[in-house]
């Protein structure tokens, strides 16, 4: 955040806000959702899938990054709209955030592997991307699977103290936390960043969601030929029952940008 | 009006980013709105002059000529700070024609404010420039600068020794330079702009460029951390700009 004169004088520069564009020049918000932890084994490539798949639905584009060096389970899965990426060399940051910095209106999506998590926030931070990003129209939401584990409470508040610009936003997800009960440990800065909640897939449906070589927005729409018709209701009911989740969350992000810019 | 103020910046030898810290002082000073002009001792191409060719002169320091036309003109001219990017090498005995033209004696009375910015080595040859240096300094503010710049190490140095020799300096002031991610400083370095153009994705001439987001935003932390640094020492109270540096930003304030 700039404070003295100096920093001030370098923020303008580096936003070019120094001569202010008129309202029809302004993109519209498009969404950008980061979705990582400091943990492994946390859910977070699935959570990315459902929401790549939400976000892709009913001929939605959507870029999708991928940056878990040596998995790239996202890429794998969907290799339509993923890029692998990686942070380890300059070039390599130049490449993914050169791209993500601009607002082409296309939804953004990074699964941000364990083993990057603390470069890459290192790097936001020191590039201000998260404030550049908001500025050019990028609504940054940082999507954190919620786990018991002391170091994964920390990192979630340690990303709302440092990126007060973004929404920060704890997922629930039933398959990892089996029962703990961990809402208090995640409270949410403001009401639109109220915790998601990811109900269980039954091990049936999870074995067959994995074998889809197709999105699950389309299963909304035709039920996969190759499996049994409960299943395949069953999976429908539950990818309905998630997307609805995500889009009540982004009708509340959406109402509370509109409050916002109404009070000011 | 305020005094003039000379800025000398010289190190002992190459590749300490000598160079780089008068970019950093134009750009302050520039970004302060205070009008400066700078001279390039490393005649005849220069080192400085390809960043700012319309502030900056090349001159040779051994000619009286050039001299003049550093030192003649300090009262008459429209900057307020000169800066002088002194050869490598050549910082002490710059130093002692400014006492032998009777510069340094100027300063003394007050008639012109003058500050040297002293670039370090590792070695531990930069510690014994100090005392060198220290002959001809007389009222001069002194900052020992370390460049981080490079990636380097000061291992040379322990404590007890440097303190040791920074106290032969009555009132000198430390200031450190981070460093700078080395492509960042590279692309700078081809673009051939000023640090603040490069930040401001703006070629020489003003036009836009099209300069790598993450480069921008690295060199654009590091010369925060670097004005930090001036800001710390006061750097534009020496100069004598303070009042009009306050009305400027009262204005840009709003």
């Amino acid at each position: 955040m700039a404070n003295s004169y100096s920093d001030r004088v370098l923020a303008a520069l580096y936003d070019n806000t120094l001569t202010p564009k008129p309202t029809w020049q302004t993109p519209k918000a498009t969404p950008f959702y980061i979705i990582g932890s400091p943990r492994a084994q946390c859910g977070k490539t699935f959570l990315a899938l459902l929401m790549a798949d939400y976000l892709s639905q009913d001929g939605g584009r959507v870029d999708a990054y991928d940056l878990n060096p040596g998995e790239y389970a996202l890429a794998t899965c969907r290799p339509r709209i993923t890029t692998q990426a990686d942070l380890a060399t300059t070039p390599a940051q130049i490449a993914l955030f050169d791209r993500l910095i601009t607002n082409d209106d296309k939804p953004k999506l990074i699964d941000l592997g364990y083993s990057l998590f603390e470069r890459f926030f290192a790097v936001c931070e020191q590039i201000e991307f998260i404030e550049a990003a908001r500025r050019r129209s990028l609504d940054v939401v940082i999507l954190f699977p919620a786990e018991p584990h002391p170091s994964a409470i920390a990192a979630y508040d340690d990303l709302q103290r440092r990126f007060p610009n973004a929404a920060v936003v704890a997922v629930l997800n039933e398959a990892i936390l089996k029962g703990n009960r961990v809402h208090e440990n995640y409270p949410a800065a403001r009401e639109s960043a109220a915790a998601l909640q990811i109900p269980l897939m039954p091990a049936v449906l999870k074995s067959y969601a994995d074998r889809l070589s197709q999105s699950l927005a389309h299963v909304r729409a035709q039920l996969p030929a190759n499996m049994p018709m409960g299943h395949a209701l069953e999976l429908r009911s539950w990818t309905r029952r998630v997307f609805l989740e995500f889009r009540e969350f982004e009708l509340r992000l959406t109402l509370d940008k509109l409050g916002t810019s109404l009070r000011a | 009006m305020a005094k003039p103020a000379v800025l000398i910046v010289g190190a002992d030898k190459g590749g300490v980013g000598k160079t780089t810290v008068s970019r950093t002082l134009l750009d302050y000073f520039a970004a302060h709105q205070i009008p400066t002009r700078a001279f390039d001792t490393e005649a005849p191409k220069g080192t400085l002059k390809r960043f700012y060719p319309e502030t900056t002169e090349i001159v040779d320091m051994n000619l009286v000529p050039d001299q003049m036309k550093i030192f003649d003109t300090l009262s008459g001219a429209h900057a307020s700070v000169t800066i002088i990017d002194v050869r490598a090498g050549l910082l002490s005995p710059t130093l002692q024609s400014l006492r032998d033209i009777g510069f340094i004696e100027a300063a003394k009375k007050g008639q012109i404010t003058f500050g040297v910015f002293h670039i370090l080595g590792p070695t531990i040859t930069s510690l014994e420039e100090i005392a060198e240096t220290a002959a001809y300094l007389g009222d001069a503010k002194y900052f020992m600068v370390k460049n981080f710049i490079n990636n380097t190490h000061y291992f040379q140095w322990d404590e007890q020794t440097s303190a040791a020799y920074f106290r032969k300096i009555k009132d000198a002031v430390e200031l450190t330079i981070p460093k700078l991610n080395e492509m960042a400083c590279e692309q700078v370095d081809l673009a051939s702009v000023p640090f603040l153009s490069f930040i401001a994705n703006k070629k020489l001439n003003g036009d836009p460029a099209s300069y790598s987001f993450v480069l921008r935003g690295y060199v654009r932390h590091w010369l925060g951390n670097v004005w930090a640094e001036y800001d710390r020492i006061k750097l534009t109270d020496l100069v004598a700009a303070r009042a009009q540096t306050e009305s400027i930003q009262r204005a840009a304030a709003g």
